[in-house]
């Protein structure tokens, strides 16, 4: 397979799928920062949000059969990521919205506040991806 | 190719779907969660109660005293009158006047002054936690600046806007997200003060006018989960060294001597619930006047108070040290707290997270602080340390704990001791008449102004009980004064005079032995009483009695002889003994030798220099883990608090069998309501509900749910200093003759608690109590999480502004009057946080050693008046450890001493604890040990609002046929309902009216959405899989 034959085959809905992934990535990146900085270890979040990276870079090679199959992992894996930090941590940015520290650690809000916008973007990118072709 | 486009479709939607099913089911999850909070901002009803038309008796069994004695629109205006003028009292009679040189005070009624300071544009009203803010309700305020306009200066505009415009913050400013503009309480005081240039800039506004006062105010903001700092950066170009948070920075002192520069006369407004240091303002000052946080309306009263209008008569109820540092509770506390020394170790065997977060599934250890100051903070430690100094002996006078390194001397220690407060008069007192009893110690003052002003004047007595041999040899600690009572004489004329009566309850006098006594007892010798203008006064005017050359009037003592008593007070409510029950909470119980208490029989060798780091061992360790419940290890100090759950037989069929889920009751609440809780018939009414609406029965939260048809939802207050009530109020609508709920915005925020406190005047104190109680039944509030009867252990303790004192004397003095005034209009006061919530620092899990005596007659105290004397229908628990056992899950503390010692018939429920449904039913989480917190006598979980913590209790029972923990639950939820019983939650309900449980409209759009999206998904994944299965067979038939 060539490779720059196979860039140019691939259309823009694939490379805004590309975007999001890359925002994944980004949020990927944040979230080992946030953990290090006392932030929930989760790993369910790193699994998800590595199966959406992973379904675009297999998109890059494969658009046969199947391929709508493999482009819904991006998208809901994305969502999963971004509802499951939620779901522990909420109450970072709680405490940070009423300015007080009992639910959680506000100090961290921001991270959380990051990376579930990252990992909405991604998705929204990444659902497009889903309904369109992702090759010329 | 169509089908190819048909599959990107489907592909695309499925993506959709899903997302939005998981979605509603994450989201729903945190919403169903937090229930009572959703339920209460979109105030969605969780039960209807179906009027029976033929019941004609008077259903208000709570009447309101407010006004003509109606809950009518009409009548709820004068509600607002009084709370306003409460609030306007609290800071007319609390705050104090500490320094007024040459009559610096009043002011001309038309004098021109100018406001200096940041504070002037950010006057801390109040600080935040729990309760109505000022600014959520900006329709009560009366803002400093419009109330010193008010009182008729005028004042410098110019000024104001520019220091509104001015770059310093009091906290930390962030714009979040775009839009969203938050300042929050970070403890510092750095950069919260304008530079000297920005006040040189804009000295031309007051160079021809406004020059008839400066008027400098200085504020400190600490916040609910944040201590002020004992170690804060200066401002740009002070000190490079650390300096407390409570200590002047640069700037402000740079302001004060640009005022003296530029004004005659600098008054300095103390516009902080923490005590600041006082000695370099006092240097540039000719008046300062202690506002403390004045809450919606009371900058009025410190306005007419600089006017002269108000003669000041607080004061203070705290000591104002000189170096804020200097007290030895500060070594092993607030910021300062010093982690476990083997934390890693303790984390690892918990199998803790590696770092601490708030309500992770982990204990919360952390940090543990020794109170190695013993009975010895506030006045206790400055004042006895003083009398000894002139006792002579006993090192009081060595370096150690001086804040200048030379001999410890009181002037270099003290800058205003705890009751001090000056008048624009001056008053005589003469003690007249001094009456003892078996019980009591009555003491008759007559109080004369012999000013040319009318005034009110605080009368307080103190005492000094015997330290002796017995008291050295047995390690009783004693303080060498201690507050005894307080009054207040009406408002006197110049020239007349008023008799004040204060009535001492002797159990005040006993000390707590617990070597030899294990017990209260009164000491043996003579005991003195003394009033004073402040506690050094009376502390002098006993040693002058006692012939050492002081300062003192001996015609202000009295004496008598007391016998050693140990039986008196061996007993406590209902016959139960009063004994140790808190050995293992000292960290030489666990470790021996580890640590030296302070004591005054060597103040040199006892002092502490150097924090107690704690290591702690295996079993201290088993002890953190917070699982006690039926131990089987004999030496484990817990092993006798599940005695009664280990010898139990009771299966949990049997126990369950009891709960006959009646659908027509026999008995309902309001037939309960003066049903005293021993009678049995509270069981017969708590067995008509089905087994799985208990655990409702043990929630908690701002909107609380109906437990079954047994009682209806209903709302709670929280607060302090203020009720918190946003729910409504009703009314009787004069045309259709019912009930009806309106809503008139929030309700207010009075005075910070040392106002409160400092004004020394009983009604005053009760009155807040009945308007915060009025405020609630208006709304038919069950209970207000109020009070705030823990200690100013240091002046660094973040929620201080809610709490009352350092003396745990007057704190027990204040709680009483508030308690019962409160508890009179039918609303219940439930008192915070039941105890040593001394700190904001790691309050969540913060592991505190203290010795016995120093608990019982410090922290417990505090809150016995509230409690046991006045007969609070509730209370909320603290956060903190005691010794290493959370004060919720503390058998010893909400059983033996709460029950058992005070006899406590109210709920108990604990601070804020999280549904965290997953480690609830693994046991695992410092907040999730629901059979320790039952069987410790917790009735309810904060926030818990569907009683997750009593269904997983249920539910384990259940696994493990543990009838007995069936039978605990559902006696939580009868301590609830007896509450609720009693309280205004009952009026507008018959006995014969039916509670029917209604679903809040949102938890039906959750399931909705839940359905649609999941069906929804699901189609379009199998239409996906479909479309991709039928082109894999036609391509393979294409190959075929």
């Amino acid at each position: 397979m060539n490779f720059a034959q196979q860039l140019k085959k691939k259309t823009i809905a694939y490379y805004i799928g590309v975007l999001g992934a890359i925002l994944g990535l980004v949020a990927l990146i944040v979230n080992i920062v946030y953990v290090g900085m006392g932030g929930t270890n989760l790993p369910l979040v790193y699994l998800c949000i590595a199966l959406g990276i992973a379904a675009i870079c297999v998109l890059f090679f494969y658009d046969g059969i199947g391929s709508e199959i493999i482009s819904m992992i991006a998208p809901i894996g994305f969502t999963l990521a971004a509802l499951i930090g939620l779901d522990s941590d909420y109450g970072n940015i709680v405490d940070k919205l009423n300015g007080i520290r009992m639910y959680g650690n506000p100090d961290l809000a921001t991270f959380n506040i990051v990376i579930a916008t990252l990992l909405i973007v991604a998705s929204i990118f990444t659902v497009v991806t889903c309904f369109s072709k992702k090759e010329k | 190719m169509k089908k190819t486009k048909m599959t990107k479709v489907f592909s695309g939607l499925s993506s959709v779907f899903t997302i939005l099913f998981a979605i509603s089911m994450v989201g729903g999850n945190i919403a169903l969660d937090n229930a009572g909070n959703v339920n209460a901002a979109l105030k969605t009803p969780t039960s209807m109660v179906v009027k029976d038309e033929n019941a004609s008796t008077d259903t208000n069994y709570h009447k309101t005293t407010i006004g003509d004695g109606t809950f009518t629109q009409k009548n709820r205006e004068n509600l607002w009158k009084e709370a306003y003028e409460q609030n306007y009292n609290e800071m007319k009679e609390g705050a104090a006047l500490l320094k007024n040189d040459n009559h610096a005070l009043p002011l001309k009624k038309d004098a021109r002054i100018t406001l200096l300071g940041h504070a002037t544009a950010a006057p801390l009203y109040d600080c935040m936690a729990a309760g109505t803010r000022v600014s959520y309700a900006p329709n009560h305020l009366i803002s400093y600046v419009d109330a010193m306009k008010n009182a008729g200066f005028a004042v410098n505009d110019q000024m104001v806007e520019a220091l509104k415009a001015g770059k310093a913050v009091r906290g930390k400013e962030e714009i979040l997200y775009g839009f969203y503009k938050s300042v929050v309480a970070t403890g510092s005081a750095t950069g919260s003060e304008e530079p000297i240039s920005f006040y040189e800039e804009n000295k031309s506004s007051y160079a021809n006018d406004y020059q008839d006062a400066a008027i400098v105010m200085f504020a400190r903001e600490g916040a609910e989960g944040t201590d002020i700092k004992m170690d804060d950066d200066d401002d740009v170009g002070g000190s490079t060294e650390k300096i407390s948070g409570l200590a002047l920075h640069k700037n402000e002192l740079d302001l004060l001597k640009l005022a003296r520069r530029d004004f005659k006369k600098v008054i300095v407004l103390l516009n902080s619930p923490y005590q600041l240091e006082t000695e370099e303002i006092n240097e540039y000052a000719d008046a300062v006047l202690y506002v403390g946080a004045p809450g919606h309306r009371g900058f009025q009263a410190v306005a007419d108070i600089l006017n002269g209008t108000v003669n000041p008569s607080g004061h203070l109820s705290d000591t104002y040290a000189v170096n804020s540092l200097s007290s030895p509770a500060v070594v092993n506390s607030g910021t300062r707290s010093p982690e476990f020394g083997n934390l890693a170790e303790i984390r690892n065997k918990l199998g803790d997270p590696s770092s601490y977060v708030a309500y992770s599934a982990g204990e919360n250890v952390e940090r543990a602080s020794v109170q190695v100051e013993n009975i010895y903070f506030g006045y206790r430690y400055y004042e006895t340390r003083y009398a000894d100094t002139v006792y002579g002996g006993r090192g009081a006078d060595s370096a150690a704990g001086s804040s200048n390194g030379s001999a410890w001397n009181y002037a270099s220690e003290v800058s205003y001791p705890f009751g001090y407060g000056l008048s624009y008069t001056t008053f005589e007192q003469k003690i007249t008449d001094f009456k003892t009893s078996d019980d009591e110690i009555k003491v008759t003052i007559e109080v004369k102004n012999t000013g040319d002003v009318a005034g009110k004047s605080a009368v307080q007595l103190y005492m000094q009980t015997p330290y002796g041999d017995y008291e050295i040899k047995n390690g009783v600690e004693k303080s060498a004064i201690e507050l005894a009572g307080f009054g207040k004489s009406k408002e006197l004329k110049p020239g007349e005079s008023d008799t004040v009566t204060v009535t001492v309850d002797k159990y005040l006098l006993a000390s707590y032995d617990q070597t030899n006594v294990k017990g209260y007892y009164l000491s043996e010798g003579v005991h003195y009483f003394a009033i004073g203008e402040n506690v050094h006064d009376a502390l002098n005017n006993i040693l002058a009695a006692q012939d050492y050359d002081v300062d003192g009037n001996s015609d202000q003592v009295k004496s008598y002889h007391q016998a050693f008593d140990s039986e008196t007070y061996k007993k406590g409510e209902n016959g139960v003994v009063v004994t140790n029950r808190f050995e293992d909470r000292d960290l030489n119980y666990w470790l021996p030798g580890t640590v030296t208490y302070l004591s005054r029989n060597d103040w040199a060798g006892t002092y502490p220099t150097k924090q107690t780091i704690v290591n702690a061992n295996d079993k201290m360790i088993d002890v953190l883990s917070g699982k006690w419940y039926k131990t089987e290890d004999k030496t484990s100090p817990y092993y006798d608090w599940s005695k009664e759950a280990r010898e139990s037989t009771l299966t949990f069929d049997e126990a369950a069998s009891k709960f006959l889920g009646k659908e027509t009751l026999t008995l309902t609440l309001p037939m309960m309501r003066d049903v005293p809780l021993s009678d049995a018939m509270w069981d017969e009414f708590i067995y008509q509900a089905k087994l799985e609406d208990i655990p409702v029965g043990t929630g908690e939260n701002l909107a609380s749910m109906p437990v079954g048809n047994l009682s209806p939802a209903f709302n709670n207050g929280d607060g302090c200093d203020s009720s918190m009530v946003r729910s409504g109020y009703y009314v009787k609508n004069d045309e259709t003759g019912e009930d009806e709920l309106l809503n008139d915005g929030m309700t207010l925020r009075y005075c910070s608690g040392s106002i409160l406190a400092g004004s020394l005047n009983t009604e005053v104190i009760a009155n807040r109590g009945r308007m915060m109680g009025e405020e609630a039944l208006w709304g038919r509030i069950m209970m207000i999480s109020g009070g705030g009867y823990d200690l100013h252990r240091t002046p660094f303790g973040g929620r201080n502004f809610e709490y009352k004192s350092e003396c745990p004397t007057l704190t027990y003095l204040v709680s009483i009057p508030e308690t019962q005034a409160m508890e009179a209009t039918g609303t219940h006061m439930a008192p915070k946080h039941f105890c040593s919530n001394d700190q904001e620092t790691q309050r969540e899990g913060h592991t505190v050693f203290m010795r016995e005596q120093a608990f019982r007659q410090g922290s417990l105290r505090a809150f016995e008046g509230s409690l046991r004397v006045a007969k609070a229908g509730g209370l909320m628990g603290s956060f903190e450890r005691i010794g290493m056992i959370w004060a919720s899950a503390d058998y010893a503390l909400n059983t033996e001493v709460l029950r058992g010692e005070w006899g406590f018939e109210g709920f108990n429920v604990t601070d804020a604890s999280k549904n965290d449904e997953e480690n609830i039913y693994k046991n695992d989480g410092y907040f999730n040990h629901s059979f320790e917190g039952f069987v410790a006598g917790t009735t309810n979980w904060c926030f818990d609002t569907n009683g997750v913590h009593g269904k997983a209790a249920i539910d384990l029972a259940r696994e493990n046929n543990d009838g007995y923990m069936v039978m605990k639950v559902a006696e939580s939820a009868k301590y609830w309902l007896h509450s609720i019983a009693t309280s205004p939650v009952i009026n507008g309900l018959s006995a014969t009216d039916k509670i029917i449980s209604v679903t809040p409209w949102w938890q039906t759009a959750i399931q909705a959405i839940r359905i649609s999206t999941g069906i929804l998904a699901g189609l379009f994944v199998i239409a996906t899989i479909g479309c991709t299965v039928y082109s894999l067979v036609k391509r393979d038939k294409k190959e075929a």
